[in-house]
Formats: structure tokens, sequence, C-alpha cells
């Protein structure tokens, strides 16, 4: 079993590494942030900025779920389970993106100047 | 019976239950917050006005972060513990996760309570003013001598708050309340202590009588005689009496008109009305169609028929109201008659008496010369609009973002629509410190032009409040060496930004210290206002979606911290009957609170940094 | 091994638990499966009434409504929203999205889920209760909140919700302009409920996946779980996925009413009520949608897989054969949930999508046909040459088919989006899916009950007042659904609160395009009706049936009176807390009826095999 008492002892020296890193990891995303020589792209935030901003918390998030949270050796129903999550979470993201990035263009289509057909309501003919 | 699996896993799995329970919670959440966060995409992708970028003073979040990282590495340090049977050490590395998360929710009260006081403005023009608002004072006056003013000598609202001076003011000569509708109770006090302190009297315009007016006077007569004094009393029976009168009408009118029905159905069945006869009577025409054609022109009749008849029962065929003749259809007799239910009462106010109502109150939009409001519970002021103005006594922003977007869409030059904006053509102070700040923004362009990079449209278009102290300092050092006119701005050579001030560390979390910077004070007047709010979800998207998450969040904190403090304390005697069982939960426990860390790693950078 | 807690804070099970511990705040699956049965079938009557009072509206616009009708509604608010005892715009929009979300929120997801999936799930797997029997309660108690909130509305100053049961924004999300505190709007209360059904639903399906995963009994292997879990399970994994996009959107648009935001308020919004609205704007309406029908979407299997689910346990057990096609049928709900997840934007054909997302969306919906169709198809040739008795359970289960089978094919052509500009939100959609929904899925749950009633009981349901429930309900049924479709193509709009009265009386010269089909077929109006208030006295044999049977019906001859193979007959009856006597064990599938090798035409799961030699199924999994 690998959570038994031994194994446990081992892992928190890696916990505390990992606890050093994050501290890093967000000093440095908000040093990409404030400091002016570590400004990517163009002067203030920009795609540069949001890409690396990201990356860097994607990275924390990683070693949080891979270590704290064990996902490194964990069962395989444990990497279902939350990868449906995952999976589907990432596939509504996605498609919802998709339909907004792609809408009609109304300017495509038109009536050619023909006046729309109007059909006479019966109570007209009924006098109403 | 004994649920298994519950402390040892099973073997097929590897897992027990409870471990199987959270990450399938947590699978969940992940679609929550996705959701949550791709509304966020979406809406700043979206947004048809300047984002606010990178807005959050930065170090309350940092501090949260680290906190929240802490907390992560004690509780898995505490679980750890547990595995290893350390009852002490579990019992202070748990302390420490709670403790880290009451603290982090303090900080987030200080955030969100700073917030919470700032006001905000989106004038007409687009122009945005930030700052802080004058309260009432109870002599008169919004002066801007905020800090001369004894507390004692502010209006007070019923739970003893100062009265912010951004309400509607109108001198209501009477009001009317619609009986349809329950009216707003508080509004009508101070409706009333208005009227007290004034020694004005509010009464009943006309007499109102419940029963029909020619009948004989009884004893269950509701009369309301002209010059009742206003009361939530005399209101709640006048409702009451309305509210039975309308009721027992609406039920005459149904019994009459089921009545009448059933006799049209009885005469449509009897003369054939809808028939084939009756078609052809009516529209002789039909019959040379073909039977196709026919067919279809008799279901088309039918239908204008059936609409006709809806008219001839319609209920006003019968003189209803107020008439003492009973109405006899198919033998019986309706002998009730309307009751009479006016709608509106309508109560008038000897002198004009003053109310003030928040924006949200009113749903008239603002005229300064409008002669009623409506209030939101279908109350009707009549009188006049006082001047209603936004008084701030500190601005500590002035953004012109919006309104440079706004020109540019339609191509016009931005400085040139800031220089016609409202605020700079009639406020010299404002124009004063725009010019500045013109300034400052063509030293930088220079400066970053030299590196190939340029302002951004938040260096050119927003005055922060670093950036008006800093101007405010300067014009006043100015004068105090009796200086005229505007003073030079001289940005350094490696200046990256327009010139601010640098914040104290308080600063930093409570925001400006008003005691020690210099702020102008401005009177907006509420013709101008477009839209103004606190610094609350209704400012705007950014703020919407920082409070929906950040707040989620901070509920997932208190859940989570709730739950771990309940491992600490409340778990000793399961540590000793069965310790793997508690290192179970504290793992479960312990995996939640990753996941909130994990939460915040993604939500820190894009609320604060991005 | 079997894992055994040492630790046991149980204790209360092994003495009598009073009537508090065991009827109201009971942590036993049984219980509270039938807590959540009687509940949900409470407000399934309150939400068929509704529709009975907007039927009327319907059929005769012009009348007030008649004592029969009006006779439920307190005075003061009758005389509040029905004008002169007719029903107005408010009152209707009012039933009709109350109607809509107490059917699908408060009625059949419950009934299915909650009711039938609690009841049925532990006792089918061996497990002695739901995994986390005090979450199990706890969902059930929330729901119940959620529902009263939302139901509770109906008597505040504004109202119950109007805006349909999808509660699009910025319709739903706007102010009531005549409410002071938007707390106390019938709008808001409704976005109340449904947090609390979401937080519900969320308990009760983590509850479900983790009891299937983790407390099978011995030698319950994956292929021998019977379809009923193996649709829980599917049933499980959409609640808990698809619901939090909804959770997250019902909480913007609280902020939206409660806290002034705009996340789903457009630019320039402007009401009669209160001229251009004092909001931030700048949101996005369609993001609401899209996270709606996230939801929505695997919602609708989330109503039918617990109805298909019952139908294919009623099918072998009374055609004395085999499921036919089980694997098939297995796969085939697995693909099922999946593509749920991703085909909901074809109810947005009319939101403007290009033609990318729209045939990306097209083709899954027409893709996700194909596992419906194993299904139904596996359940139609299950009947094939089987020796079938018609039970109250099996009469319901066999009209299932073809009724579910019209509702799925009249949305094949919904699929399409050329198609469904045409005929969206038109009766045709309603035909559609109340097709699946009330003579399909509520058919199923029907039969279920017929089926599990002996086992719930002890006695048998009335098989004459059976009979007298089923035909006029098939009949009613078809009566009310089958016209819509005729009429939605005839261009019948799903809102009118008059039956297309009043759009036949518009100004001549307004583009009444269908003015014609209209009037055509306007007189179908009153033939649904009448089906609408007949399928309610139909329901009054079935009423009777259930208080009759439970204290009078005929006894039950064994635990087992259908003979059927699911563990769920092996325990006690009615089971006790902690279900089964002795530890279950199977060892084999779970259809095992009609075996030439044996002797009976069935052979239970948990039947011992004789001797080795008798034994061709693999032993159970050691553990």
């Amino acid at each position: 079993m690998a959570d038994s008492p031994e194994e446990v002892r081992k892992s928190l020296k890696l916990y505390l590494l990992i606890g050093g890193a994050l501290f890093v990891g967000t000093v440095l995303t908000v040093m990409v942030a404030t400091v002016p020589a570590l400004d990517f792209g163009g002067h203030g935030f920009d795609t540069a900025d949001l890409v690396l901003g990201l990356l860097i918390a994607t990275t924390k998030a990683t070693l949080v779920a891979a270590i704290f949270m064990h996902l490194n050796h964990e069962k395989k129903w444990v990497y279902w389970l939350f990868g449906f999550g995952l999976f589907f979470g990432a596939a509504m993201v996605a498609l919802i993106f998709l339909a907004k990035a792609d809408p009609i263009h109304y300017d495509d289509f038109s009536t050619g100047g023909q006046p729309t057909t109007s059909i006479t309501a019966p109570a007209a003919e009924f006098g109403i | 019976m004994e649920i298994p699996y519950v402390v040892n896993p099973r073997k097929d799995t590897g897992l027990f239950n409870s471990k199987i329970a959270i990450w399938l919670f947590l699978a969940s959440e992940v679609m929550l917050f996705g959701g949550l966060f791709s509304g966020y995409v979406f809406l700043r992708i979206g947004a048809d006005y300047p984002w606010p970028e990178r807005t959050l003073p930065v170090l309350p979040g940092l501090i949260n972060t680290f906190i929240l990282i802490a907390s992560s590495v004690t509780v898995v340090f505490a679980w750890a513990s547990l595995k290893m049977r350390k009852w002490r050490q579990f019992q202070v590395f748990m302390g420490a996760t709670v403790l880290c998360a009451l603290v982090f929710m303090g900080f987030k009260a200080v955030e969100y309570g700073v917030k919470f006081k700032h006001q905000a403005l989106r004038m007409k023009d687009f122009t945005m003013v930030e700052g802080h608002i004058n309260y009432v004072k109870e002599k008169g006056g919004d002066g801007h001598d905020a800090h001369g003013a004894e507390d004692a000598d502010y209006l007070r609202d019923a739970d003893g708050d100062k009265i912010e001076a951004n309400q509607h003011v109108f001198a209501v000569e009477s009001v009317s309340f619609n009986l349809a509708r329950t009216y707003h109770e508080p509004w009508v006090e101070a409706l009333l202590a208005s009227a007290g302190e004034k020694g004005a009297a509010v009464t009943l315009a006309e007499t109102v009588d419940f029963n029909a007016p020619d009948a004989e006077e009884t004893d269950g007569d509701l009369v309301f005689e002209k010059g009742t004094a206003l009361g939530t009393g005399v209101l709640d029976e006048i409702s009451g009496a309305f509210a039975a009168n309308y009721a027992e009408n609406a039920s005459w009118r149904k019994r009459y008109l089921r009545t009448a029905w059933d006799m049209k159905w009885a005469d449509v069945e009897e003369n054939d009305l809808l028939g084939e006869a009756a078609f052809a009577a009516d529209y002789p025409k039909a019959l040379e169609f073909e039977a196709e054609e026919k067919k279809m022109a008799y279901v088309r009749w039918k239908a204008a028929e059936r609409a006709k008849m809806a008219q001839d029962v319609g209920i006003g065929e019968v003189k209803l109201s107020g008439g003492t003749e009973a109405v006899t259809i198919d033998g019986k007799t309706y002998a009730e008659r309307e009751l009479p239910a006016p709608t509106a009462v309508t109560f008038t106010c000897s002198e004009p008496v003053v109310v003030r109502h928040p924006g949200h109150d009113v749903i008239t939009d603002y005229k300064a010369d409008n002669k009623t409001i409506q209030l939101r519970d279908g109350t009707t002021l009549n009188g006049s609009y006082k001047p209603s103005p936004m008084d701030f006594h500190y601005v500590d922003g002035i953004d012109f973002q919006h309104l440079a977007m706004d020109a540019e869409n339609k191509n016009l030059d931005p400085e040139i629509a800031i220089e016609n904006s409202w605020l700079v053509k009639n406020n010299p102070l404002v124009a004063d410190l725009w010019s500045l700040h013109r300034q400052a923004v063509g030293q930088l362009e220079e400066i970053l032009g030299r590196k190939g990079k340029e302002p951004t449209k938040k260096d050119r278009y927003r005055m922060g409040w670093q950036e008006i102290a800093w101007y405010m300092d300067l014009i006043h050092e100015h004068k105090e060496k009796g200086g005229e006119g505007l003073p030079e701005v001289v940005l350094p050579d490696d200046a990256n930004a327009p010139p601010k001030v640098s914040m104290g560390l308080k600063e930093h979390f409570m925001g400006p210290n008003y005691d020690k910077r210099r702020f102008p004070h401005l009177t907006i007047p509420r013709s101008e206002v477009l839209l103004e709010s606190k610094f609350t979800p209704k400012w705007n998207s950014y703020y919407a979606i920082y409070f929906t998450i950040t707040g989620l969040h901070g509920l997932h904190v208190v859940g989570g911290a709730i739950v771990l403090a309940y491992y600490l304390f409340c778990s000793r005697k399961m540590y000793l009957a069965n310790p793997e069982w508690l290192a179970n939960r504290v793992e479960v426990g312990g995996l939640f609170w990753h996941f909130v860390d994990l939460v915040w790693i993604f939500a820190f950078p894009i609320f604060y940094l991005m | 091994m079997s894992a055994t807690a040492t630790h046991d804070d149980h204790h209360h099970d092994h003495h009598d638990p009073g009537f508090v511990r065991k009827y109201i705040f009971s942590t036993d699956h049984k219980m509270i499966g039938l807590q959540y049965g009687i509940t949900a079938g409470l407000f399934l009557l309150f939400g068929f009434f509704l529709m009975i009072a907007m039927r009327w509206s319907i059929a005769y616009p012009h009348e007030p409504l008649p004592e029969w009708i009006a006779m439920f509604f307190p005075d003061g608010w009758e005389a509040r929203w029905l004008q002169d005892g007719k029903m107005t715009g408010q009152a209707y929009n009012m039933f009709g999205a109350m109607h809509g979300t107490i059917m699908v929120f408060l009625g059949v997801v419950p009934l299915g889920f909650g009711a039938f999936g609690n009841y049925v799930t532990p006792l089918q797997i061996g497990a002695p209760d739901m995994a986390f029997p005090r979450l199990n309660m706890a969902s059930y108690w929330v729901y119940l909140a959620g529902g009263l909130i939302m139901c509770g509305s109906f008597f505040m100053e504004s109202g119950a919700a109007k805006s349909g049961w999808t509660n699009y924004s910025p319709l739903a999300g706007i102010n009531d302009a005549q409410i002071v505190n938007q707390w106390l709007a019938g709008q808001t209360q409704w976005l109340i409920g449904l947090v609390l059904l979401i937080t519900s639903s969320l308990l009760g399906s983590v509850n479900f996946i983790t009891t299937i995963i983790n407390l099978r009994a011995r030698g319950m292997t994956w292929m021998r779980m019977p379809f009923f879990v193996w649709a829980m399970l599917v049933t499980g994994f959409l609640l808990l996925l698809a619901f939090p996009p909804l959770e997250a959107a019902g909480i913007m648009q609280l902020m939206d009413r409660v806290a002034g935001s705009s996340f789903f308020m457009p630019t320039g919004l402007y009401t009669q009520a209160e001229g251009l609205l004092e909001l931030s704007v700048g949101g996005s309406p369609l993001l609401f949608q899209h996270l709606f029908w996230f939801l929505g979407h695997p919602e609708v299997y989330v109503l039918l897989l617990p109805a298909i689910a019952c139908v294919a346990e009623i099918i072998p057990a009374n055609t004395r054969k085999p499921l036919w096609g089980y694997k098939a049928m297995v796969y085939g709900v697995l693909v099922l949930g999946f593509l749920s997840f991703i085909v909901w934007a074809h109810h947005m054909y009319m939101t403007g999508m290009g033609p990318l997302v729209s045939t990306f969306f097209q083709t899954t919906t027409v893709l996700i046909s194909i596992p419906s169709v194993i299904l139904l198809t596996s359940l139609i040739i299950s009947l094939w040459q089987g020796s079938i008795r018609f039970t109250p359970a099996m009469i319901w289960a066999c009209a299932f088919l073809p009724m579910f089978g019209i509702g799925g094919l009249t949305g094949l052509p919904l699929a399409f989006n050329l198609v469904g500009l045409h005929l969206h939100d038109t009766y045709y959609v309603i035909g559609h899916f109340h097709y699946v929904v009330a003579p399909g899925i509520l058919f199923g749950l029907f039969a279920g009950v017929y089926h599990w009633f002996p086992k719930i009981t002890g006695r048998y349901m009335s098989r004459f007042l059976s009979h007298l429930h089923f035909w006029p309900s098939l009949i009613c049924m078809n009566l009310i659904f089958f016209p819509m479709l005729t009429q939605g193509m005839a261009g019948f709009h799903r809102r009118w609160y008059n039956g297309g009265d009043a759009y036949l009386a518009t100004d001549p010269e307004s583009a009444n395009v269908f003015g014609q089909t209209v009037a055509e077929h306007i007189d179908l109006n009153i033939v649904m009706s009448y089906g609408a208030w007949l399928m309610a006295l139909a329901q009054v044999p079935f009423l009777i049936n259930l208080v009759w049977s439970k204290f009078a019906g005929r006894r039950i001859e064994s635990d087992n009176p259908w003979h059927a193979t699911t563990l769920e007959w092996a325990t006690p009856t009615p089971p006790g807390h902690g279900n089964f006597t002795t530890e279950p064990v199977v060892y084999r599938g779970p259809y095992e009826y009609s075996r030439p090798d044996h002797d009976e035409d069935y052979l239970p799961q948990w039947t011992a095999p004789k001797k080795p030699a008798d034994q061709p199924e693999e032993t159970p999994a050691a553990h």
C-alpha cells in the first residue's frame, strides 16, 4: 500500500518542496505582471502575459493535483471519475466557444429586393 | 447493519467509499467552476466596454494565495501525522490549517468591505468617476466638510445608519397608493417621519366608501372620511376592504360570465349557429366553391364566428359599476352589484414633505422636471424633484477609457471627446488634472517609444487614485511656492507608467488614506448620471464575476474549514477507536481543501493580475 | 475477506428506531425512496392540475374556468390572478413555467431516480443500504425544501416564476418592476429552489455512483449487474456532471436579480415599466442558454433512463426469457450518456449559430438516436417468442415501447436545423417531448410501481383497477399529444395562452402567415383538452388502487411473486433495515430465464449451484 506510514514519512520532504515551489510560482506570476523588466509582449497586459500567467497557474495546479492530491499514484477509478469531469468540462467550454466563434453572417443572404408575401387572415374576409 | 468499505478499501476498486464520493464531488465542482470561468471568459471577450484589467490591489490577493498554499501544506501534513499516528502533531497542523482559513476569510472581508463602501458612477458621456459620497446633514446642506462635522450632525435612517447623499430627493405634495399592490411599509414610515418633523399633515384626499354609494350605510360599512390621517393601520384597512370588494366583484362577474356562456352555447346548439347552414347563410359565395375549398372556408368562418361570440358575451355588455338594479339572465337574478373598489387612494400633504429614495426604489427615469415619480411598490409620488446631485467628497478615480472607446467607435478623436466631456468642461480642477495627465502620458509615450512600446489605454485614459494624489500634491506644492498656472510634470527616464504616489502598507488593503492624501471634491448633477453603484456586482461584469467566483470560493473555504475544524475538535474519540477511519476522513477533507486551493490558483491571476 | 468496520455508530439499527426516525428522518434507502415517490407523486399531480387549468384557457379562451377547476384556487388568489374567472396571460405563463419545472425537476426526476433508484438499486446489487445513508436523507430533505420554496412562490406578491421552465435571460433576469425586495419575487424563489434541487441531486448522484461502484455484493461483477443498475449509474453521472453548469448559470442569474449584475443582460435593455434599465449591461443572454441546455439535454436522459430501466426489468420477468442484447444495451446506455453531453445546442438552432456548429450538433444529435434505437429494439426483440404474462406491470411496459418510439422518432426531424427552424417553439416540439415524457417515461414508471409494489407492501395491486387505469390513460395520452404534432406543423406556437384565438384575430395586414392552417386545426384544441381532463379522471383508479391494495390487496405467496431473477426478490417482504438476512452472493447474470438445463423457468442470481457440474458460470470473484 502506497499510503503506509513509512511511505508517508518519506513523502513529507516532497510536500514541503512542493509547497516551496508553489510559493515561488506565485511570486513569479506576480513579478511577471508587475515588474517592468519581466513585461513580455507589448507594454501592459496582453496575450503574452495571459499565456505566461496561465502557464504558471496550470503548472502550480498540476503540482497540487499530482502531489498533494496524490494523483501521481492513484487507483484507476479515481482517474476515470475525475477524468469525466475534466473531459466534459473541457468539452463544454470548447463547444460554447466554438458556437460563439461561428455565428451566422446575416449579410450573406438577402431577399433580393422582393417584398415578403403576406397571407390574408380569415378575419379580414369575414369582416372582423 | 453495517455499510462496508467505510474504513478499508474494497479490493477490486482499491478505494474506500468516501474517497470515491469526494472525487465524484470534485468532478462536479470542476463542472461548476468550469461554467463560472467560462462565464468569465465569455463576458470578457464579449465586453462592449473597456474591461477593467489589473484593477485590484495585488498585495491582499498575494498574501491570501500564500495563506492558501500554506494551508494546503499543513493539511497534507495533518493527514500524514494521522497516518503516523501522531495525534498531537495532527492537532497542530490541522489547527494551522483552520487558522489559515480564518485569516484568508479575514482578508477577504476587508477586501469586500472596502469595495462595498466605494462609490462608482458612470456618466451619460461614459466618463467614470470613483470616490466616496457625502452623508446628509441634519441641518440642511450636503457640505463638503466631511472632517469638520460631528457624528451627531448627520441624518440617520430607521436603522441608525447615516444617510448617504446619493438619493433621489423628492418634495411630495400628494401620494397615491396602488391598492392592488402591497405597499412597502418602511417607505410609508419614512414619509410619515419626514412629515412629522415638518409638522405637515398627510391626509386622505377624498372620502373612500367601499359600499355602494346609495345603499344604506350599515354597521360593516367601511368609510374612510376625507382628512383621515395616513398611517399603516389605515392603509391596511383600506387595502383589506379593497381586496374583499375586488374578490367579491371578481366572483360575481365570473358567475355572470359562466351563465352567459352557458346560454350562448345553448343558443349555438339549438339554432346550429356554427353549423354549415348558418355558414351558407352568412357566406353564400361559399356554395360556388369546390368541396375542399368550401371546407376550408367553413373552418375559417367558424373560427371568426367564435371570436365574434366572445365579444357578444363580454362582461362589458352589462352595466356593472354602481348599478343597483339586479341583472337577470336565464331566469337567474344577479342581485349583487359591483362593489366600488377604487384601485388607488390618494393622500395629500399639507405642505411638501421631503423623501429620499435610492435609485433602485424609483422606477421612473430621472428628469429634473418630473412631477410624478413611480416607486417600485406601485406608489405614485406627486410633487417635484429637488436637486439630487451625487456629491463626492473624495474623488479617487477618473476614468475616460469608456468615453474614449465610445469616441473611437464613432471615429472621433478621443482626446477631443475628453476635452468636451461634461466633467472636463464644467470642473476646472478636473481639467487641470487631465492636462497634467496628458503631459505625463506624452512623456510616457516618448519614453516607451524608445523601447518600441506604447502606453496602454489604461495609462492614457485613466487617472487612478495614485495618479490623482500625485497630481494633487504637485499642484499643491506649486501653489505653496506661489507658482502661477499649472506645474510641469517631469517623468523619470525609466518611467513605465504615469506618475503615482507610492502606497503605504495600509493603503494596499484599505484603499487611499484620506487623511493624508489630497483628493478633489466633485458634485455631479443627477441628470448626468447614467449608472451609479458601489463597487459591487452591479458596477460591471468584471466585479460581477469577481464577486461571484471569489464569493463562491469563499463559501467553499468556510465549508471546508468547518469540516476540518470538526475533525480537529470532535474526533478524539474516533482517533482512539479507529485512527485509520479518521485518517480517511482527513484525507477526503484534505482533497476538498486542495481543490479549493486549486480554484484560487486560477482565480488569483485572472482577477488580480490580468 | 470482506472488510468490516470495527467501529460502528449505527447501533440504532438493532432496535426499533421510533416513528420519527423510521418514517420521517429515516436513513433507510427504502423509506427515503418511498418518501421521494410519494412527494414526487404529489408534485406530479400538482403539475398536472396546472395543465388542466391551462388546457381550459386553450380550448375556451373567452370563458371563465368552470367550478371544478376554479374550486381549487383560494378566493383572493383567484381575484388577483384570474380576470373575472378567466385565465390571464400572466397566470397562464406562471402555470406554464411551473408546470414544466414541477414535472421535470420535482416530479419525474425524483420519481425515477430518487424513488425507484433509491429503492431498487441497493437491493439489486446486494448492498445493505446506500453508501452514505445520512447523505441520502439530506438529499431528500433538500429536494423537498427546494420544491416547497418554488411552489410557495405562487402565493407571493409577484406570483410564481413566469419565464418558462427554461428561464431564459434577460426575461427571467430583469427585476420585477413592482417588487421592492427582489428576494421575494417568484422568479428569484425559482432560482433558489433550483439551486437546492441541484444540490439535492448532486448529493444523490454521488451516493448512487459510490454505492454502485463499491457496494456490489460478492460475485456481482459489472456484467452481472441488472440493466436497471447500469441505467442508474449512467443517470448518476449525467446528474453529477450536467447539473453544475446550470447551478453556475442559476447563481449568475440570481446575482442578476438580487445584486443588480448584468451577466446575462445585453446592452440597451429597455422595459415598458422602467424605461432604460439601470444596469451595467454588456452581458450575454446566449451564455445562459448554453449553460442551461448543457444541463437541459442530459436532463432528458435523466428522465428517460430510469423508465427504460424499469421496463428492462419487467420485460424479461414477464416474457420468461433473458433480456435480448443485454451487452449491447449496456454499451448503448454508456454511449447514450456520453453523447448526451454534446448535443445540447440543437435546442438553440434559432440563436444564429453558424453552419459549422450547427452541423456538429446536428451530427451528434442524429448519432445519439443510434444508442436509443439499440435500447428500444433490444426491448422489442426481447418480446419475441416469449411466453408473455400480461401482468399489470407488463401492459404498461408494452405500451411504453410504441409510445416512446413515437416520441423518439418525432424527435428526428427536430435534429435537423432547417426543420428545427420551422418547428421551433411550436406544438410539434411539445408533442414530441411529451410523447417521450408522458406516455413514454410515465408509463415506464407506472409499470415500475405495479412491478415492485408487491415487494414494498407484500400485496399485489388490483388487476381490475390497473386495467381501468391503463386503457383510458393510453387512449387519453394519444388524444392529447398526437394532435399536437399536427398542430405544430400547422404553425401553432407553444406559448399561445388562448390556443391561437388571438393570433387569428390579429390585424390581417400583419404577417399572419399561418392564419389558414391555424384556423383549420384550432378545433383540435377542444379534443385535446377533453383528453387531458379525462386523463385526470383515469388516474383515480390508480390512486384508489394504491391505497386499497396496500391494505386489502391479495397477499403475495412468496418473497419472489413474479419469479424474477434479480437480487431484490431475495429479500424478505418488505425488506427490513439492512435488506438481506444473509449476505447475498451472486452466481450468475441477471436474466437467467427458461434455461434448458434448469427445472424451473428461472434461475435467480443468488441460487447457489447445486453441484460443480451444474455450474457453467465462473465462480464469484474472490474477495
